[in-house]
């Protein structure tokens, strides 16, 4: 389809051209074609980009195409479904709760361990919002880092086993945060093909090359893990990694960790597990896939912690290293406020709850295999 | 636009070489060290190559101890900062039990909310005893409380008073706010044309729209207006084809300026040539205009109901994500009806006057000192200009011995060469707060040497002299 606008760019070129070849060959002399010459070497940027005549020339023909272009509507239009509004909540989300008036068995909330409303938990809040006020007012970097943010950095570490762990203030943005920071322009990234979004959106941040394997798939993953590494020297040298999640937001796969660590150690990947659904609710005492699966160490565990702890906010945690790196580099952290110090007290209160109480797990267990037998 | 002196500048040129020369020099014997070490990577490739973090091991490690400084108490006019020592020369830094009682001239607590409150504090224990911390689902799932509906709806209503605009939709976190929104409302085919200091939030939400981006220069609208009919007129690269639709994204307060946008003008621009308008507000909110409205006090901006449904529909933000902490959100409310006056007293306007007069006043007798301070007149956030490397952490730690909590920033956050000290005031400083700052950076100011214009008070001496002479 011809516009006027490939029209008038397709003249433009035209004439500029001839403009060009008049000035070389018509004047008479040699003085004619060294000017030429010269006007070409001057303007030799312009045959690229003959726009630039375009501003100092023109103006009414920018003027008449700025009056003729017209934008699409900033939003398509509103159908029918659109204006529905959600159902409101008229009490705590715990697992009886009034929707719309009425009594509910809900099953909508990540709530796993029932942690919703339990009494240390709002305790523990109540002194934090008296002491501390709701906001942090500022980044990490100036005066937003409060004592109980680092008290719970330390409290998740020491709960994971790992040397450190660093604390975002909304569980979405810990992981398209955390991607950006280590996978840069042409790393190599393997990723399972059913991810949320947020792991979606990190990635597409993240410019990296990313290649998709099956959902779930250990022996797709395999295959393009051998594809990627074998015969091509030039991915030795990139850094590269496998990003899954422990348990699959959108479908409820659990990942084999197990299967997924050899074959990192067999190819040199460092893995990026997202703990969101996992931690609280696998392993001993709700420490995650890692202990579910008795491996050692994954590279990069991050978690948001708006499912089993009940609470906003997100954290990461793996080696000092990937730590301390993340604390300049993650713009999710540096250029953000940080999280409100009551919900940094709650992780505590809630770790603390989640270690002395074993039970709780169990339970969990229990109801889910019952949902399975029905 | 600031313009450095020379001299400045020649020896800003010169610390950064020098600092860049000794990291080399330290790199090098590094390399010749690690050698003989076996490296413990086991063949995966480092996560950061050698000179990609040579910023932050080299020059950002030797002045750590000024930035990331822990607090314990609220972020208030007055807050306790803890002490860290290091003994690794700033490498790692370690906690002490000890704490310094120092005057806040960093944190983003313009209208004094930041501590209890009388109004605030018991609706939000109250909110918090009925709703708990948090929902644990995504707005749609049925994380939407009722009590966060009431207030909505009051928000609605207040916020059309306060703006003008008869929607609102809540966002559990402010950088998502941007990076979620602008991926919905324009993606290929689609132009951005963006401030040049925009903030973080807005870049990665127009990267990771798919749209084309486009910058001009911050603040001036003729720039705006130029690289706009360039765009119009070359339409979509390679193809050509015209744009499907561009958008304009411009800030309210820009947090490392202090400068309020050309607001009036670049609406205009964008009706001219039927671009869209966004405008982010996260500092401006509050804290500038008669009535706390904002920049938008300056010039209406219309936003249709619509909009805000179709964001409500397809927002992954929304969709996906755990919805706003209630305590949260009930902090909130109450705070725009302190401000409304809807609480019963009036607070509200007196915290919208202080903070103007606050800020007025700090600037006026930083200025008359002889310091280069940027920003408008009525805008809270003021840097001064430090320049030189050696003198951020100088002027940092010299305030600090002396009770006086600043930010100063350097690069990456702002150019190379214009490194500052940044002053965020509130409406909780009292006039005897903000004479004891003013002393004391008068007095770090004068020996660091960051007074790069005369004073006036040397220049009202002088007239009387000049009398006498004659």
């Amino acid at each position: 389809m011809k516009t006027h606008f490939e029209n008038h760019i397709r003249n433009k070129k035209r004439r500029k051209a001839y403009e060009f070849f008049d000035d070389a060959f018509v004047d008479e002399g040699g003085r004619g074609q060294s000017l030429s010459v010269l006007f070409l070497l001057l303007h030799a940027g312009d045959a690229v980009g003959p726009f630039s005549s375009l501003i100092f020339g023109h103006r009414e023909e920018i003027d008449e195409l700025c009056d003729e272009w017209v934008p699409e509507s900033l939003i398509p239009p509103i159908t029918e479904e659109m204006p529905y509004e959600p159902p409101t909540l008229e009490s705590a989300a715990g697992p009886h709760a009034i929707i719309n008036g009425k009594y509910v068995v809900n099953f909508a909330s990540a709530n796993y361990l029932g942690l919703i409303g339990h009494e240390k938990l709002l305790e523990s809040n109540t002194s934090a919002l008296e002491k501390y006020g709701v906001g942090s007012c500022g980044p990490r970097g100036f005066y937003g880092t409060i004592d109980v943010h680092l008290d719970c950095e330390a409290r998740i570490a020491k709960f994971l086993g790992t040397s450190d762990s660093i604390l975002y203030s909304y569980g979405l943005s810990t992981m398209f945060s955390t991607i950006p920071c280590f996978c840069k322009k042409g790393d190599i990234i393997v990723v399972d093909e059913g991810v949320h979004w947020g792991i979606q959106n990190g990635l597409y941040l993240s410019r990296s090359t990313i290649v998709y394997f099956k959902h779930n798939d250990m022996e797709s993953l395999r295959n393009t893990l051998e594809k990627i590494v074998v015969g091509n020297k030039r991915a030795k040298e990139l850094r590269r990694y496998i990003i899954v999640e422990a348990v699959y937001q959108n479908s409820g796969q659990i990942a084999p960790l197990n299967e997924i660590i050899r074959l990192k150690e067999k190819y040199i990947f460092r893995v990026l597990l997202d703990e969101s659904n996992s931690f609280g609710a696998l392993g001993r005492s709700g420490r995650g896939l890692t202990a579910y699966h008795g491996v050692p160490k994954v590279d990069i565990v991050t978690a948001a912690m708006g499912h089993a702890l009940a609470i906003e906010g997100g954290f990461c945690t793996g080696s000092s290293r990937v730590i301390d790196h993340q604390r300049l580099s993650s713009s999710g952290y540096v250029f953000s406020a940080s999280l409100p110090p009551y919900l940094a007290c709650a992780a505590i209160t809630a770790i603390d709850v989640l270690e002395d109480n074993p039970t709780l797990i169990t339970k969990l267990k229990e109801n889910i295999s019952v949902l399975w037998k029905g | 636009m600031i313009k450095i002196p020379y001299l400045t500048a020649l020896s800003t040129y010169f610390s950064y070489g020098l600092l860049f020369a000794f990291g080399q020099f330290r790199d090098f014997f590094r390399k010749i060290f690690d050698w003989f070490h076996s490296s413990n990577l086991q063949g995966y490739a480092p996560i950061c190559l050698g000179l990609e973090d040579f910023y932050i091991r080299r020059l950002y490690l030797r002045i750590q101890d000024c930035f990331g400084r822990p607090i314990s108490s609220s972020p208030d006019a007055w807050f306790d900062v803890v002490e860290r020592y290091s003994n690794d020369n700033n490498k790692t830094l370690t906690r002490t039990t000890k704490v310094s009682r120092c005057l806040n001239l960093g944190s983003y607590n313009y209208l004094g909310f930041a501590a209890a409150d009388e109004y605030c504090t018991p609706r939000v224990i109250e909110t918090l005893k009925r709703f708990s911390p948090s929902t644990c689902s995504p707005r749609v799932d049925g994380g939407f409380d009722q009590e966060l509906r009431h207030c909505i709806m009051n928000w609605r209503s207040v916020l059309q008073t306060l703006l003008g605009k008869p929607a609102a939709i809540v966002f559990g976190m402010g950088y998502v706010t941007n990076s979620a929104i602008l991926p919905v409302l324009i993606g290929k085919g689609g132009l951005i044309i963006s401030d040049s200091l925009n903030h973080n939030s807005i870049v990665n939400g127009a990267r990771g729209s798919g749209a084309t981006v486009r910058v001009f220069q911050h603040n001036t609208p003729s720039h705006l207006e130029e690289v706009l009919r360039q765009q119009i007129a070359e339409g979509q690269p390679r193809t050509h084809r015209p744009w499907k639709k561009i958008i304009v994204i411009v800030e309210g307060i820009y947090s490392m300026e202090g400068e309020l946008c050309k607001l009036p003008e670049i609406v205009a621009i964008c009706k001219k040539y039927k671009a869209y308008a966004y405008l982010d507000e996260a500092h401006s909110i509050g804290a500038v205009g008669k009535t706390g409205r904002g920049v938008c006090e300056l010039l209406g901006v219309d936003t249709a109901d619509e909009l805000i449904q179709y964001l409500k529909y397809t927002c992954p933000a929304h969709l996906y994500a755990t919805s706003i902490s209630p305590p949260a959100a009930q902090q909130i409310i109450s705070s725009i009806k302190v401000i409304l006056g809807e609480d019963g007293s009036s607070r509200g306007a007196q915290k919208l006057a202080r903070i103007r007069e606050n800020s007025n006043f700090f600037r006026s007798e930083l200025q008359k000192m002889g310091f280069e301070v940027l920003g408008d007149n009525d805008s809270p956030v003021m840097p001064i200009m430090l320049y030189n490397p050696a003198k951020i952490p100088a002027f940092s730690r010299e305030c600090l011995k002396q009770n006086v909590a600043v930010v100063t920033v350097a690069f990456p956050a702002t150019p190379l060469l214009l490194a500052r000290a940044r002053i965020c005031i509130s409406a909780s400083h009292t006039r005897e707060d903000l004479l004891k700052a003013l002393a004391v950076i008068s007095e770090v100011g004068d020996l660091v040497g960051i007074k790069y214009f005369p004073a006036e008070s040397e220049k009202q001496h002088q007239e009387p002299g000049a009398i006498k002479l004659e």
